[in-house]
């Protein structure tokens, strides 16, 4: 007890005095703390791997002229919008243009845009996996090579990365679609809900008793857990670090036994839970976020019920789908917006960071009733509804990736914003305390430095701020965890024990948020690999080794988190060092 | 009334008074005129620990520290004295108790309560009582049975005094809820000025997503399977499968629900009430009255002229216009905001569920209707939060059950800015909670209450209800309905079934009570209760009632029945006016005026069971029937009457049996039985002369009658020996 105050006291006052010491200390002219070793890595990579003029060419082919200033280009924006046909938006960009990508089967739902201006496109809704390599093809090439739209489909050959094997419902293309409903007969046709192929059903079933086996799977990894295993690790091709592109391969160290051992355990686990599927028809739209933050544009649901149609998560939800009976998207001041409330979203922007943390195209479709638009749509209603004094924890993860260069804009009260007073005011507000334990927080100011590492401009002001905050944080975390790899239900607040329900949901955030922002040469601490085995006997265990989706939101929530810190340590530290992963 | 020491405020505002105040106050008023110094000397020990431990951290205390509130000495506060009374009172029990030599005899009553409580702590302990649902402040009120009444008399205080501010006291009135719900301590909100319409409209928008959100947290904990369950069991479980108020029909189900209630984040389902807490700002409801005027406005379910619908994440926003309107509430299940500029409205059902678990409704201006059928209407909601408030006009609401400021697993908050306006329910109406929060607050007029049971601040298990009415002539009325369950029972009385006006209760075999309060700020007013009503816990819970001012009349049993037509049921009441039933407590306090008290059995400052009843009156020329200050089955009952002519009419003054049948003597400690005067001339049904100082049936009976100083001129020293002599036996 006396340990946790006093680390707790000096949390306080570190708190409370950081902030202050880090300005007087920049204003000084201090020399700033070192940087962080993997971000300076990853910005190098980054400015070498991805020039401005690498964006999207439908952005640089929009914008009026490349001298103007982002400012004069928003408030145009808002002139123009309005009115008329909805204008390109300025800010989102489509992926960038260096796979693999986090998940990168969402890619192969894409339907076949073309780069054109938005409201020229008759709506479509996914498509195979040829339909996004073309647009990420097309993303890299100058606007004035672009094809014709049937041209992407004919021309490109199969993705690379498709969806894997054992999702055989991917695996037709076009020609396996469902037929289309009588409700929506225009959705229908394109969007990529499937019926469970014969015999899919067996195949799933032969794969849940590893599962079952509990601890023997856990502890002795029999063969046919490997074969599973092996079967598996395709699925998790994440970048290295949160919103960055992979940097240069770099030869790195071979993975330990132990090591090696902890990704198989971490894999089998993973496979099981990614063959665990929530349901439309049960599962609220908050829940399905939670498993696209998870497993991305990976992600499939059951469209009904708990067997048959199956369903991406992300086509679900960006199709408005409804989930439990709860339609997500509406319309406000003009624009997409995702309606907040029970089963709906649970926090502002969350649907918006989930998309951003799954690298959906802006150029993807989103639908309100018959009114079909893009993400990019759902990104300007975000720019709209800024508001000072909000929690803008979810709004900065999903703004840094859609807003890569730093756009100001104004909100619909006319009030300026940029990504830097974002962060500013998001470092008013207290971390412990905040949504989530503060996670959130500190997972967006990470996203914004990412970003502004990406750019390669200058970590300063607000940014430099965050940075050092983020620092804090990062040995504060480990300082707090319990000796058991868990962290306490206070999330970051102290080192407590408690029920494993609430220590779940606190761990599985906290190395969420470690594991996506500690840098590279961190991540193999062992404080981080005791609580990747607490994570791992915690969801194998009986209360979360089955039938997920008939837990509560906040649970769910929990498994997803937890699920989405494996992943992400799986690809940041383990497969880099397994060698047949490249 | 008669003139008051001008002197006493000074030392008696603080209730850290210092020794010195509280010897010189006492010996100049001859309060304790009967007492030698040795009896006050030993008074002061135990009332400096009490000061010392009286919660300085509470939310209520942050009621002085919050700059907006009126000064202490504002006279719709009641009596500015009532915290030294309290103290009176208080050091007057302990002194009787260590003059008898009984005070190990009390100590053991309050031993045994706390062994009871810690014994019964858990959800299953084999018998009937358990701890399911049980709230800390009841617990600790229980085990400090002589420090209950001025934490109670404190807390009645500044939550009058919070609902007496703007919306920023409604925000502490929120906070101190919460505390007494054991909720995370509250910190004190900052809230913008608003300026302009296009502000207010802004409020309005992030008001409505933050309780979406704060609600959809507040669900979060449950699954699937149990949200359905609560959503389709609380109002058939709790409501209206029952005719008896003490307990449940379908007990089973009760507990599981109680247990879900539980299980609820209560802290985000009390956080989205508090999101709404923004709107009640007057300067914010005055600028929506500007906003601006779009036409060719249509939305289903409303009729007259719309002037204005905003599409938010939230839900969509209404904007009637200054004209008639008439709103299907139901048939608009996309709308959580309706704000109406004016006229004479309308407003039909208007349910809040997990269907549609947000809305609010803020009409500007004109007398309006709101008519409803459903349960959780008008400012109420079954697993929702919803917020009503009307500015202006004679309005009349008109509802069943769970209404007028009441929910279930939720949060309700009804409030009337001015007119004369009626309101009628059925059950579970006007400021009741169970599982939540339920507010009613009447900031002006002559209005009227109407309502079958459970009603008029009442709070259930996890439940905090709270009706307070700061002005105006005021006519409550509660039962003639539903025959009481005594009629069942062997020795049966007549009657019907009340459960309101302050009561805190729990259900009998299911789950332990609330916090239930009724507060009224002035005027002349009128109660009328049927059984178990008026400042009453049962079954662990505790209720409160106070009225600030005026000349009240309580007059016990309803005179009609609940239709209006004549009772069927004799006129008879049993358990009201501060009463504590079955390990509860209850208190009752009346600030000014001439009032009455009336309870046929079991009521008057009386106590059941391991129980605590209090009336305190703190002025004017009263008059009193029932029992008059009982404890009875180890029970601390206490009649406290400051000043004033009274006429006490029953015979059981103080009396005290001292047989008890539900617990074993000695370790249950007995019974506490105090009615105690002081000032005027006093007249007692027992035959009991005034100003005399009388043991009652046992050593634990006390009737106490003091002189104040002016009286005691000319023979001041005949009064205290008679005093001595009367108490010499005792």
């Amino acid at each position: 007890m006396a340990f946790s105050i006093r680390n707790l006291s000096a949390f306080i006052l570190l708190a409370l005095v950081a902030p202050t010491a880090v300005f007087i200390a920049y204003s000084a002219g201090e020399k700033p703390a070192p940087e962080n070793p993997l971000v300076a890595q990853e910005n190098s990579a980054v400015v070498a791997e991805e020039p401005a003029a690498a964006l999207p060419s439908t952005n640089v082919a929009e914008e009026p002229a490349a001298s103007l200033k982002a400012a004069d280009v928003s408030k145009e924006i808002a002139a123009a919008a309005p009115e008329g046909p909805r204008p390109a938006p300025r800010g989102p960009v489509l992926l960038p243009p260096n796979p693999p990508y986090l998940n990168a089967p969402i890619e192969n739902q894409l339907p076949a845009l073309t780069l054109e201006s938005v409201e020229d496109q008759t709506p479509q809704g996914p498509q195979d996996s040829r339909d996004t390599q073309a647009d990420e093809v097309e993303a890299e090439r100058p606007a004035e090579e672009e094809p014709e739209e049937d041209a992407y489909v004919t021309e490109m050959g199969p993705y690379p990365y498709a969806q894997p094997s054992e999702e055989p419902v991917q695996d037709g293309g076009l020609s396996q679609y469902g037929q289309p409903s009588e409700e929506e007969p225009s959705v229908e046709k394109q969007v990529a809900v499937e019926d469970e192929p014969t015999g899919q059903a067996e195949k799933e079933a032969d794969e849940e008793p590893a599962m079952e086996d509990g601890p023997a799977m856990e502890d002795e990894p029999n063969e046919a857990a490997d074969v599973a295993s092996q079967e598996q690790t395709p699925q998790v091709t994440l970048p290295k670090t949160l919103l960055l592109p992979e940097p240069a391969p770099e030869p790195k160290p071979e993975l330990t036994p132990a090591q090696a051992t902890l990704r198989d355990r971490l894999r089998r686990i993973l496979a099981f839970h990614r063959a665990e599927l929530l349901s439309a028809a049960e599962n609220t739209a908050t829940e399905v976020m939670h498993s696209c933050l998870a497993f991305g544009c990976d992600t499939q649901l059951y469209r009904n019920g708990s067997s048959g149609q199956k369903v991406n998560g992300i086509t679900c939800l960006c199709w408005n789908y409804p989930c439990a009976g709860y339609e997500l998207l509406g319309l406000s001041e003009g624009r997409v917006a995702a309606r907040i409330g029970y089963g709906l979203q649970e926090h502002p922007s969350e649907l918006l960071a989930v998309l951003a943390l799954s690298r959906v195209q802006a150029t993807y479709p989103v639908r309100v009733g018959d009114d079909v638009r893009t993400v990019a749509d759902l990104v300007e209603y975000e720019k709209l509804s800024c508001r000072s004094g909000g929690d803008l924890s979810l709004k900065l993860i999903g703004l840094a990736y859609y807003l890569d260069d730093e756009p100001t804009w104004q909100d619909s009260l006319g009030e300026d914003w940029s990504l830097e007073r974002i962060v500013a005011e998001e470092l008013d507000q207290p971390i412990l305390g905040a949504a989530c334990g503060g996670t959130h927080r500190l997972m967006g100011l990470g996203c914004a430095l990412a970003l502004r590492e990406k750019q390669g401009q200058p970590i300063e002001g607000q940014f430099d701020r965050a940075r050092k905050l983020i620092d804090q944080y990062h040995d504060y975390a480990l300082k707090v965890q319990n000796p058991d790899g868990s962290w306490g239900p206070g999330f970051l607040a102290a080192q407590r024990p408690s029920r494993n329900q609430d220590l779940l949901r606190s761990t599985g955030h906290v190395l969420e948020w470690l594991a996506l922002s500690l840098p590279e040469d961190r991540l193999d601490d062992p404080r981080l690999v005791r609580s990747i085995d607490y994570l791992h006997r915690l969801l194998g265990s009986g209360r979360y080794g089955r039938n997920v989706r008939s837990l509560s939101t906040r649970e769910i929530g929990a498994v997803m988190h937890a699920l989405h810190a494996l992943v992400v340590y799986d690809e940041r530290f383990l497969t880099p060092r397994t060698p047949h992963a490249s | 009334m008669k003139p008051r020491h001008v002197w006493l405020p000074a030392l008696f505002r603080s209730v850290k008074i210092s020794i010195a105040c509280v010897l010189a106050a006492v010996m100049a008023t001859g309060g304790w005129s009967a007492l030698e110094a040795d009896d006050t000397a030993s008074l002061l020990g135990p009332m400096l620990e009490s000061s010392a431990d009286a919660q300085p951290e509470s939310a209520e205390q942050g009621a002085d520290d919050e700059g907006y509130d009126p000064d202490s000495t504002d006279e719709r506060l009641g009596e500015p004295l009532a915290p030294g009374m309290i103290e009176l009172l208080q050091n007057e029990i302990a002194a009787g108790l260590t003059r008898r030599g009984i005070h190990a005899n009390f100590a053991r009553f309050q031993s045994y309560a706390g062994s009871k409580l810690n014994a019964t702590s858990g959800p299953r302990t084999g018998s009937e009582l358990t701890g399911k649902c049980r709230l800390s402040w009841y617990d600790h009120l229980l085990r400090n049975p002589l420090k209950a009444p001025a934490e109670a008399e404190q807390f009645t205080r500044q939550l009058h005094k919070a609902v007496l501010g703007d919306h920023r006291g409604l925000a502490l009135a929120l906070a101190i809820a919460a505390e007494k719900l054991d909720l995370k301590r509250r910190e004190p909100r900052s809230f913008t000025s608003v300026t302009s319409s296009e502000q207010a409209l802004e409020v309005v928008k992030q008001s409505l997503l933050d309780a979406q959100v704060a609600y959809a947290a507040a669900l979060a904990p449950l699954d699937k399977g149990e949200i359905r369950t609560l959503a389709a069991s609380l109002y058939p479980t709790f409501t209206s499968q029952n005719r008896y108020g003490h307990t449940l029909q379908d007990r089973g189900t009760g507990r599981h629900l109680c247990d879900l209630i539980d299980k609820l984040d209560r802290n985000a389902l009390h956080a989205a009430a508090e999101a709404l807490v923004p709107l009640a700002d007057l300067e914010l409801l005055g600028q929506l009255r500007s906003l601006p005027v779009e036409d060719g406005i249509t939305v289903e379910g409303a009729t007259g002229t719309l002037v204005g619908r905003v599409d938010t994440p939230g839900g969509t926003i209404v904007i009637g216009g200054s004209q008639q309107n008439t709103y299907q509430l139901d048939k608009m299940p996309g709308v959580s905001v309706v704000i109406d500029l004016g006229g004479d409205d309308t407003y039909h059902e208007g349910t809040v569920s997990i269907r549609r678990p947000v809305l609010i409704v803020i009409d500007l201006d004109g007398n309006d209707s709101y008519r409803a059928t459903q349960p959780g209407v008008q400012g109420s909601a079954i697993m929702g939060v919803s917020m009503l408030l009307d500015l202006a006009g004679d309005d009349v609401y008109q509802a069943k059950d769970v209404a007028q400021g009441s929910c279930l697993a939720g949060a309700g908050i009804l409030i009337d800015y001015a007119g004369n306006d009626a309101y009628t329910g059925l059950r579970r109406a006007q400021g009741v909670a169970l599982g939540g929060l339920g507010i009613l607050i009447d900031r002006a007029g002559n209005d009227q209450y109407y309502a079958a049971m459970w009603a008029q601040g009442v709070g259930g298990p996890r439940g905090f209800g709270l009706l307070d009415d700061l002005d105006g002539k005021d006519h409550y009325y509660c039962g003639g309905l539903y025959p009481n369950s005594y009629l069942r029972e062997e020795n049966p009385t007549p009657g019907y079934e009340g459960w309101a006006q302050g009561v805190g209760a729990g259900l009998r075999q299911v789950a332990d009570g609330g916090i239930g309060v009724i507060l009224d700020g002035g005027g002349d007013d009128v109660y009328e209760y049927d059984y178990l009503s008026h400042g009453g816990g049962y079954w662990c819970g505790a209720g409160f009632a106070r009225d600030f001012g005026g000349n009240d009349q309580r007059l016990g049993a309803t005179r009609r029945a609940y239709n209006g037509g004549a009772r069927t049921q004799p006129r008879f009441q049993r358990f009201g006016c501060g009463y504590g039933c079955h390990y509860s407590l209850g208190f009752l306090f009346d600030d000014r005026g001439n009032d009455t008290y009336n309870a046929t059995i079991m009521g008057v400052g009386f106590a059941w069971d391991c129980s605590v009843g209090y009336l305190c009156d703190f002025g004017g020329d009263d008059r009193y029937s029932g029992n008059e200050g009982n404890g009875a089955q180890a029970g601390l009952g206490v009649l406290f009457d400051y000043d004033g002519d009274d006429h006490y009419l029953g015979s059981k003054q103080g009396r005290a049996s001292s047989s008890i049948s539900y617990h074993d003597l000695p370790h249950c400690g007995g019974n506490f039985s105090f009615a105690i005067d002081y000032g005027g001339n006093d007249k007692y049904g027992s035959g009991a002369r005034n100003n005399s100082y009388i043991s009652r049936y046992s050593s634990g009976g006390f009737l106490i009658d003091r002189p104040k100083q002016q009286e005691q001129k000319g023979s001041e020293k005949t009064a205290i020996r008679t005093g001595r002599k009367t108490t010499a036996g005792s």
